[in-house]
């Protein structure tokens, strides 16, 4: 298992080479026009690194927040608009919501598909990667490691679960965001007065299997980026056993192994994401996966803009790669004619 | 052949698992509550108490929409078990997500009244010169409507936009057309309706309404309403041809009395054709189960023991 944190140096060296990459890039500029949709609780940081680094690439660059798009629909069919301005007409539309979003995000996600507009994510992806268990069944139905993971809707035969997991485990609410709905149930005595308070809410219960990480507090998340990896270690603040950089922590950039940027990739493959961050840990020796994330932080106090930045690159390669298509497509045409 | 009735209550199932029965399907009743998935080592198991649901060639299910977040991973491994089911995956979230379902039905040529969706309550006086009055307005907290009213006028818009809670998710405004709801039950292809009318008088309630005929396309846009909603039996409302709802949840009594049919006997045949169409499934080892149940009943029960 290589996990070998890269020197400054090396980051410092790699990040001329692509800057190299990205400033041809930007000097051989193509028209073309990008939509991000960012969730109503936007975090402002990283939207204005978006929108700056976006602007570099295409010649229009709009942000709407979801809560401010009018859904309209009709015989006609259905249509998004902002302050009347039809928001289809765009060559990338890049969607970043939250699972607070869900109301307006399926529909919008469903038009967006419709739409000949260039989306790296899915509705489904949305729909799977919000849904802790979800997420597990999926992946390992595909033969990619995840967790032992459980649902059930009554608290009454959740031992039927319990079997499975055994003590201690993760119990998770299903739609828990940044795991603040995670709970670690250590016996049975606590693991009853958590299923009684969760029945009155009527919530829908996931257990996860508790896994002793290696180096505890500790975890790898890859961001995907179409076949490109980054991977970062995450550590978490002492004395939480959840390695979330929501609740404080440290990352940094490392060269992973083949085996877990294989997984990584896999993951994003089978949820139908070219951008996302797959959070792994090592169980036993072997990396497996523990989450999704359809709207990832691009953990800018630790690594600048360096996420940003590549998401931005990957979206205009892929407007490029589709405007190319569509041009050789209209020549044919003319020749043909 | 064998059929899973799977529902959230006895009193629901029995109609459906005694039709079955009568057409010599092997059917049996299962709480939903005692199912649980588990996922590990490389695949899923769906685990209930007393059952193994992958014996079943099909099962066929009554459920709430809002317990989509169970129903969907449920749906998903029946299908990958090669389990037909009434509900295809992804048609719980469609039914839990108002603005979502009526996104579906549009982009999938129904014809459905005009509709306008937003989060944020600002644009709701600028949304509501897009459709003309009357019109119905809901509020959203998370998927649950909060408030919904047929509102004629500015003021009365205004009045509703005060009287909302400041947790909104989205608000919605539909084009309210002044008809009587028709409620079609689809099966198939085949439609079963009844028009929410009394004498000259619309009603809610569906046990006051009469039997009714859908023109062919009324027929056509329920069962397009049902299909692209992933269902192949389902209820679905109309008004002048246009949906409003769409609900896996069949109120069979109801339908029954009023169009004289049985329902039930309805959906086995076709469920009998389903699978039928489908092949068979053969479990040898259950087949064995079952022959020594019946035979149990008989005298040669004694030698069994």
């Amino acid at each position: 298992m290589v996990e070998k944190i890269i020197s400054k140096k090396t980051q410092k060296k790699s990040k001329k080479e692509s800057g190299l990459k990205r400033k041809k890039l930007i000097a051989n500029k193509v028209p073309a026009s990008l939509l991000i949709i960012g969730s109503k609780k936007v975090k402002w940081s990283t939207a204005n690194s978006l929108i700056d680094e976006a602007k570099k690439f295409f010649t229009k660059v709009v942000f709407v927040q979801i809560d401010k798009i009018q859904i309209q629909t009709s015989d006609q069919g259905a249509a998004l608009f902002y302050k009347g301005n039809n928001l289809l007409d765009f060559d990338a539309i890049y969607p970043r919501f939250s699972s607070n979003d869900y109301l307006l995000a399926e529909p919008v996600l469903k038009i967006i598909e419709q739409s000949p507009a260039y989306c790296p994510l899915s509705l489904k992806s949305y729909q799977i990667s919000n849904h802790k268990y979800y997420t597990a069944q999926a992946l390992m139905n595909k033969g990619i490691p995840s967790i032992l993971t459980t649902l059930f809707i009554s608290p009454k035969f959740s031992k039927l679960a319990v079997n499975e997991t055994g003590y201690p485990f993760v119990m998770k609410l299903i739609s828990g965001f940044a795991g603040k709905g995670v709970v670690l149930v250590k016996d049975k005595n606590q693991m009853e007065s958590i299923l009684d308070a969760v029945h009155l809410f009527e919530e829908f219960i996931c257990t996860q299997q508790f896994v002793k990480s290696r180096k505890p507090g500790t975890d790898i998340r890859c961001y995907i980026i179409g076949n490109y990896v980054l991977t970062v270690k995450r550590t978490s603040k002492k004395g939480d056993w959840r390695s979330n950089l929501s609740r404080g922590g440290s990352a940094n950039l490392i060269n992973a192994s083949p085996e877990l940027i294989d997984a990584a990739k896999q993951s994003a493959k089978t949820l139908g994401m070219d951008i996302c961050a797959v959070d792994m840990m090592d169980k036993n020796g072997k990396w497996v996966v523990i989450e999704v994330n359809f709207m990832p932080g691009p953990f800018m106090k630790y690594l600048g803009d360096t996420v940003v930045r590549e998401w931005v690159k990957y979206i205009y390669k892929k407007v490029l790669i589709r405007k190319r298509r569509e041009q050789r497509k209209k020549e044919k045409l003319a020749q043909n004619e | 052949m064998r059929v899973l009735v799977l529902a959230e209550k006895k009193k629901i199932a029995d109609p459906f698992v005694s039709a079955l029965q009568d057409k010599g399907v092997k059917a049996n009743y299962l709480r939903l509550l005692k199912v649980s998935l588990v996922s590990k080592h490389k695949n899923t198991l769906i685990k209930a108490v007393e059952e193994n649901i992958p014996k079943y060639d099909a099962v066929f299910l009554q459920a709430r929409l809002n317990l989509a977040p169970f129903i969907e991973p449920l749906l998903e491994q029946l299908k990958d078990e090669g389990i037909y089911v009434n509900i295809q995956p992804g048609s719980f979230f469609i039914g839990m997500n108002e603005p979502y379902k009526f996104v579906n039905l549009a982009v999938n040529g129904v014809n459905t009244p005009k509709t306008l969706t937003s989060g944020s309550g600002k644009n709701i006086m600028r949304l509501a010169k897009k459709v003309s009055y009357p019109l119905i307005a809901k509020s959203f907290s998370g998927k649950d409507v909060q408030q919904s009213m047929v509102v004629s006028s500015d003021s009365e818009l205004n009045k509703f936009v005060g009287s909302i809670k400041q947790d909104v998710d989205g608000f919605m405004l539909r084009e309210y057309i002044d008809e009587c709801v028709v409620s079609c039950i689809v099966i198939g292809d085949k439609v079963f309706a009844i028009e929410r009318k009394l004498g000259n008088v619309c009603v809610t309630d569906l046990n006051k309404g009469r039997y009714y005929k859908t023109s062919d396309v009324e027929k056509e846009n329920a069962i397009k309403a049902a299909n692209v909603s992933g269902y192949d039996i389902a209820k679905v409302d109309l008004v002048k041809g246009h949906v409003i709802s769409v609900d896996p949840m069949i109120p069979i009594n109801a339908f029954n009395k009023i169009c004289s049919e049985n329902l039930e006997e309805q959906i086995a045949s076709f469920y009998v054709d389903k699978i039928k169409e489908r092949g068979a499934k053969r479990h040898f080892a259950d087949d064995l189960v079952d022959l020594k149940d019946s035979l149990s009943k008989t005298v040669f029960g004694r030698i069994f023991k």
